[in-house]
């Protein structure tokens, strides 16, 4: 059986929808930033939700298990690999020619839950999603 | 806000914190500098920060304030390096800005578009040059014609 998303989808978009969500600097703020018609913080959490909200469960890819210390069980990070629709890359992207890109969330509960986004960057090697389908660097897929 | 384990590293501690060297991609410009007072969540193991919905409408009003200081500075340096090559008030003409415009930046009583600024520091960067050239585009515009290269005596 094709593993799942440790945290549900359906919880991960209702969170997003409402605002209840950080973005790491590294890799899901700074990184794409420069990509975005609206070179703001607010235009990256536009852009989080949008993607967000299109994710899909075919779109879900692997989960990474994060120990933490003195055996305090783990931190879960769901890992996606999307296509995004046009609808999206035209409202948000400087040139829509990369597509497919690579999420990795996860949810903390701390006081009320939230929703960590991670990783919001476009694909730079291929993923194998769990289904089993293979999704691909944009500029991989055009060679 | 509460302190909670780093969903990044899962070793140490996020909690709000200034620090010095911080910057931020924003608009055209790739890095500006914010305050080392200014507290974001971050980790205490791996350093990553976190912005919610809040913080993010904070981060971008303290960044526009940045961004605005930036380009008068620029803006400020620029009009002073083309003043040696081409008088303040033909550089207006050039430009298609009204009169006094230009002192009404340099003194910062005007906030400048990112266009003028990107436009002023093209020139500032080779004053008597791309001046020059800019009279002759605008000449040969009046005319029809392409502009003409410049003598080498001039």
């Amino acid at each position: 059986m094709p593993e799942a998303p440790w945290h549900p989808l359906s919880e991960v978009k209702a969170l997003v929808a409402a605002d209840k969500f950080d973005l790491a600097v590294t890799s899901a703020t700074k990184r794409i930033l420069p990509h975005l018609l609206d070179r703001t913080i607010e235009g990256v959490r536009g852009f989080a939700r949008a993607v967000i909200a299109q994710l899909r469960l075919v779109d879900f890819a692997h989960r990474v298990n994060l120990p933490r210390p003195l055996r305090k069980g783990f931190i879960v990070h769901d890992v996606y690999a999307t296509r995004l629709t046009k609808t999206v890359t035209e409202m948000h992207l400087e040139g829509s020619q990369k597509t497919t890109w690579y999420v990795k969330l996860t949810i903390v509960t701390s006081g009320s839950r939230r929703v960590f986004v991670l990783s919001l960057h476009c694909l730079m090697d291929p993923i194998r999603r769990a289904d089993g389908t293979t999704l691909s660097p944009t500029w991989k897929e055009n060679e | 806000m509460k302190t909670f384990v780093c969903p990044a590293c899962g070793k140490g501690k996020v909690a709000p914190r200034g620090g010095k060297g911080r910057s931020f991609p924003y608009k055209q410009v790739p890095a500006l500098d914010i305050d080392d007072d200014f507290q974001i969540p971050t980790c205490d193991a791996c350093g990553e920060m976190f912005i919610g919905a809040a913080l993010a409408k904070k981060l971008d009003a303290h960044l526009e304030r940045q961004y605005q200081r930036l380009l008068g500075n620029v803006v400020k340096s620029a009009i002073a390096r083309i003043a040696t090559h081409a008088p303040q008030q033909e550089l207006e003409q050039l430009l298609g800005l009204s009169h006094g415009y230009l002192s009404k930046l340099r003194n910062g009583r005007k906030d400048p578009s990112p266009t003028l600024v990107g436009e002023l520091m093209m020139l500032a960067e080779n004053p008597r040059k791309r001046v020059g050239e800019l009279r002759r585009h605008w000449a040969a515009a009046a005319s029809g014609g392409a502009p003409k290269a410049a003598s080498s005596g001039s």
